[in-house]
């Protein structure tokens, strides 16, 4: 059910964010979602593609600091109110979200937001007990 | 000539009755410290060398120098030449590795500095009509209270070392009519220029006179604050371990700094070879009246270049100009020294591993700046959290603040492919 995420350390500079766009695209790596925090000095770019291993290998291979951490892919209602709805939610249960980004849904109907949730394990418990659906990659990469 | 310049009498003697002076407090004192530390007595036999075999000056030059790292090695007591119960002060001051340099004082080695600060400030013509106001970095505290008993000795007021704001600083200086300022060039220099933005309400100050501590201050420096802010600057060298400020000082002819050869034995020597310097070198210096801590033939890192023509002032004492830049791998930052493996060192404490790449570079001219920290990032350190990456940032900095005395500032970079490895070197930051 956990969602693998790519995160790399970019010195905020100009163009390295594509350089991490060319070494993924000479590794014939998709990326499929990506979100970038950055500060006056850095920044910490995430990513979900369609190969793990295949962008992990290229990354570190480019001398780049990678790390895989587990996040939540969940549909949210594509209407006002769907993602307060899960935001209350973990408010409730005091779960914290770290961060959080849009999915690309070319479906519609429902939007897929990623979420990186601490405590992850009590996040799961609070969206199964609400019925609300988190995908498998599998599932993701389906959508 | 003011009689407030007047030079003191051991200052003037006769070059022979000073040497003879030199030579009996020398042997005193490599005595003491043969007879009371086993380091030196070690050296001594090592080198095959007995105290009573210095029968002259030169003879000390068979004596192998004292480094940074032999004070480190023997931290904390194994230097003190005196029982723990005669030593009345105690300074901390930043070493050449993960434990500091701690020196100790005995009572008359407290009264000894307070008169040689003394002397050095009356040289800057300083007296019991000023108000003194001391303005160093926490790093510099142990000469903060050395410059603080220096001044009262010559009956001046005195506002002591207190950590205030620039701002606050500045508020003091021109409220209080301080008439003297004692500090680094660094900070004289931010100074100034807070003092340039307040053109719209300039501040009507008393200062007169400026002491110049910590590192050499560049001349166009020197005249920019003598014109802006109508005053005389005079500098000052000393070391932290001795310890002591103002062991050389300038006199009226601002034309290099009279070093106090009554309590000191001082070298120039090449710092490649150990043989006496030609031209300019590093400074070697050995006390002569100090109990608690003697030193003998310590090489202090600093570069100098001594000035053989006599003083105008009628100091007999022989003077030193001091000379930009380091012959040991420390670097001064406002005035402070810092050993990089030291701040590797604090890093590791802080991290609890020794991170792969760790860049350390000096203040660039901008002002408020410290040491400046390059962490490489690695996988030790990642988190795909920036907050996580922040507190990792701010927990060294804090550790690193603390630890030198000195502003830092912790960055965050990327792991290049061509630099894997720390730099135990400090740089001109670009
Ligand atoms: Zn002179």
């Amino acid at each position: 059910m956990f969602v693998n995420q790519i995160a790399v350390f970019l010195e905020n500079k100009v163009g390295r964010l594509a350089e991490v766009a060319r070494i993924l695209a000479d590794a014939s790596v998709n990326i499929r979602a990506l979100s970038l925090a950055d500060t006056s000095d850095f920044g910490v770019l995430r990513l979900l593609v369609d190969n793990n291993e295949k962008a992990l290998e290229a990354l570190k291979y480019n001398g780049l600091t990678v790390r895989e951490s587990r996040v939540l892919a969940v549909p949210v209602e594509d209407r006002p109110g769907g993602l307060l709805k899960i935001l209350d939610m973990m408010d409730a249960a005091s779960v914290n979200i770290e961060y959080m980004y849009a999915y690309a849904n070319p479906k519609g109907g429902t939007a897929i937001m990623i979420f990186r949730f601490a405590p992850i394990a009590k996040a799961v418990e609070v969206l199964e007990k609400n019925g609300i659906a988190i995908l498998s990659e599998q599932e993701l990469a389906a959508s | 000539m003011s009689a407030d310049h007047l030079p003191d009498k051991e200052s003037t003697f006769a070059p022979e009755l000073l040497a003879q002076r030199q030579l009996e407090l020398l042997q005193a004192s490599l005595n003491r410290a043969h007879k009371m530390v086993p380091f030196y007595r070690e050296r001594f036999i090592e080198n095959g060398a007995a105290p009573q075999d210095v029968e002259k000056l030169e003879d000390l030059a068979r004596l192998p120098f004292v480094r940074r790292e032999d004070l480190a090695d023997h931290y904390p007591y194994g230097m003190f030449a005196v029982p723990l119960r005669d030593i009345v002060r105690i300074h901390t001051a930043s070493g050449a590795g993960n434990k500091p340099s701690v020196t100790g004082y005995t009572k008359n080695d407290l009264a000894l500095w307070k008169s040689l600060v003394g002397r050095a400030l009356k040289a800057a013509g300083i007296n019991d009509q000023d108000i003194v106001q001391i303005h160093l970095d926490p790093g510099l505290a142990n000469w903060g209270r050395d410059y603080k008993d220096g001044a009262e000795a010559l009956e001046a007021s005195v506002i002591p070392l207190t950590p205030l704001s620039l701002q606050k600083q500045l508020m003091v200086l021109s409220d209080y009519r301080t008439t003297a300022l004692i500090t680094t060039p660094v900070s004289a220099g931010e100074l100034l220029e807070s003092l340039a933005r307040l053109r719209a309400a300039p501040l009507n100050l008393a200062v007169k006179n400026l002491i110049l501590v910590g590192e050499p201050a560049e001349e166009n420096l020197r005249e920019q604050l003598e014109k802006e802010l109508s005053l005389t600057t005079w500098l000052h060298w000393g070391l932290h371990e001795v310890p002591g400020p103002a062991i050389a000082f300038e006199c009226e002819a601002h034309d290099g700094l009279h070093v106090s050869e009554d309590s000191f034995y001082l070298e120039i020597v090449d710092p490649e070879t150990g043989k006496p310097a030609k031209d300019e070198g590093e400074i070697v210096l050995t006390t002569l009246s100090t109990r608690a801590f003697p030193l003998i033939r310590f090489r202090t890192g600093d570069r100098a270049r001594l000035v053989s023509t006599p003083c105008a002032c009628g100091r007999t004492l022989r003077r030193i100009r001091w000379l930009p830049g380091r012959t040991d791998g420390m670097a001064l930052i406002r005035g402070v020294k810092v050993h990089p493996s030291q701040v590797l060192a604090i890093v590791e404490g802080i991290l609890g591993f020794v991170p792969l790449s760790c860049k350390l570079f000096t203040p660039s001219k901008e002002a408020g700046q410290g040491l400046e920290v390059r962490l490489g990032m690695d996988d030790r350190l990642f988190s795909d959290e920036v907050k996580e990456l922040e507190k990792i940032m701010a927990g060294v900095e804090r550790g690193l603040c603390q630890e030198l005395g000195v502003p830092v500032r912790v960055r965050l970079m990327e792991q290049s492919a061509d630099v894997c490895q720390n730099q135990a070197l400090i740089k001109e930051s670009l």
